[in-house]
């Protein structure tokens, strides 16, 4: 408009004026300090900006979930053909059957197929090393390797046919690959043990925390150590092992607070003056105060709140700690 | 008068020193574009004296949103979709409560030594004219508007950076246009008819 001779003098008059005018009464350099100083302090974002920042993140997790979806979607089929196939026994199949045997086979060897087979899939790496040392547990590992001795010799002087097995053990491998590289959940740290001793529906019937001390008074706590020692290094960084072990004990708070303590315990010893360290203590103290140990909370509440005195974790400790000596 | 370095600033549509696929964080941004989020800000009706405030919060929800990552939106239009935002927000604020803010009118027109008189109250007077008139589009128009007419932004871009359709944008932009015409014609014939009857009673005083 600014340059188009038919526009009207007065417009392109105006639209110079705009294009002409600077905020020349602002000290950019102040203003660029004064910038650094509110991210330094940690200025919270106004109301309107929320939906600038989550609209951009919801998007990217969304496009995320859906990379995700694609690709995990291909490996997961072949890892549940590749488990089925195992399951069943039948792994001597030969190595160049054509694509529609196999499925054939495949929906066939499903139907037989017990649901609770189809576990492994679901194994979280610490658990599948767990099982490699138990006797019963490794039978299926070497039929996996004849499996793959079988599809990685093809006949000789033929061209390498087409091999859907092979090809399923590669994609259970990078599966499995995946698996290795996922983390265990929250809820390993909340029972106190890997999920691989029961199938997932039995477990959520039975009430946790019961069962969690019952197995630890079992041959357990060891087999966790070792569990936890071989998986450090391969699954989870110690930054999500602690969010993870702080996330459980908060959660456990209420419903079985020793446990909670004993993370929280655990957290301290691993983690000492992490970034959680007010969180955790302060989960400390609360699940001292649940355990009816209010004195014992009260000597580690003095420091605590000493130490962070507007922090929000404080408050809820005073709250309870005043609650508790109400109750007393 | 600021003595930021005005080497170091790039104004709208002269971000040519910008090398390809470079991330921008919030105090690289506020280094480069904060003359032109400012004066952004100023045409999207932000009064004056809130400008330092709103402009802060445009590059803080920038810093937030991980600065500038080079794609279709240019840094330009990146920004101006915060500020458009801020600036709503602010305005729609406003209207809620009532602030005592210093007479514009006056305190562009104080005296300034570095410009000529005359020359900065015409200036002046345009550029409320030119308020007046862009307050006659909505928000989503006037951002387009102020974007490409007085940026130079291309609507890809300003499509880019607002997030809407290309087609959304050319037709904003036309339906702006259109609007904006009508409103500064009708300012213009106000302002003669002002002028005269000014120049009428001057002349019937003497």
């Amino acid at each position: 408009m600014l340059e188009d001779p038919s526009e009207p003098a007065f417009v392109r008059e105006l639209l110079q004026a705009g294009v002409d005018d600077e905020v020349s009464d602002y000290d950019y350099r102040v203003g660029l300090a004064k910038h650094v100083a509110i991210i330094a302090a940690g200025t919270m974002l106004p109301l309107w900006a929320k939906s600038v920042i989550s609209a951009s993140s919801a998007s990217s997790g969304v496009s995320a979930k859906v990379i995700a979806f694609v690709i995990g979607l291909p490996v997961a089929t072949a890892a549940v053909v590749a488990s089925l196939l195992i399951s069943t026994g039948n792994t001597e199949g030969p190595p160049s059957q054509s694509p529609k045997a196999v499925t054939e086979h495949v929906s066939k060897s499903s139907s037989l197929a017990e649901p609770k087979k189809v576990k492994p899939i679901t194994i979280a790496p610490a658990v599948s090393h767990a099982k490699a040392e138990r006797p019963g547990a490794v039978a299926q590992q070497p039929e996996t390797r004849a499996l793959r001795g079988a599809n990685q010799k093809p006949r000789e002087g033929q061209p390498a046919p087409f091999s859907p097995l092979k090809a399923i053990s590669e994609a259970k491998a990078s599966a499995s690959e995946e698996l290795l590289s996922s983390e265990p959940e929250e809820s390993e740290f909340i029972s106190g043990r890997t999920s691989s001793r029961q199938p997932r529906g039995e477990r959520s019937t039975l009430n946790q925390p019961v069962l969690s001390r019952v197995l630890e008074k079992r041959d357990f706590p060891q087999q966790r150590k070792t569990v936890q020692q071989e998986s450090k290094p391969v699954t989870i960084s110690a930054f999500q092992r602690e969010t993870r072990m702080l996330a459980a004990a908060n959660r456990l708070l209420e419903s079985d607070p020793e446990r909670a303590l004993e993370l929280a315990e655990k957290g301290e010893r691993e983690f000492p003056n992490s970034m959680f360290t007010e969180e955790r203590r302060h989960v400390l103290i609360l699940a001292l105060i649940n355990l009816s140990r209010v004195d014992e909370a009260k000597q580690l509440a003095g420091p605590y709140l000493l130490d962070y005195p507007q922090s929000p974790f404080a408050q809820r400790v005073r709250h309870a700690l005043a609650k508790a000596q109400r109750e007393k | 008068m600021t003595d930021f370095p005005r080497d170091a600033l790039i104004t709208a549509g002269a971000d040519s020193t910008l090398s390809e696929g470079e991330h921008l964080d919030s105090a690289e941004l506020f280094r480069r574009f904060a003359p032109f989020v400012a004066s952004f800000l100023l045409r999207m009706g932000v009064e004056r004296a809130d400008l330092e405030d709103v402009l802060q919060e445009v590059f803080l929800v920038a810093h937030r949103n991980g600065g500038y990552s080079p794609g279709p939106a240019k840094p330009t239009t990146y920004l101006a979709n915060i500020a458009f935002r801020a600036a709503t927000t602010h305005r729609r604020k406003n209207q809620t409560r009532s602030f005592v803010y210093p007479n514009q009118e006056i305190v562009a027109n104080a005296p300034d030594v570095l410009q000529n008189p005359e020359n900065k109250t015409e200036h002046a007077q345009r550029l409320r004219l030119l308020q007046k008139a862009l307050d006659a589009l909505d928000d989503d128009k006037r951002t387009v508007f102020i974007l490409a007419e007085l940026y130079g932004e291309t609507v890809v871009s300003i499509a880019a950076g607002l997030g809407i359709q290309v087609d959304t944008a050319y037709s904003r932009l036309r339906a702006a246009r259109r609007l904006f015409r009508a409103a500064a014609r009708e300012l213009y014939e106000e302002e003669k008819k002002n002028s005269f009857l000014a120049d009428y009673n001057g002349v019937k005083r003497d």
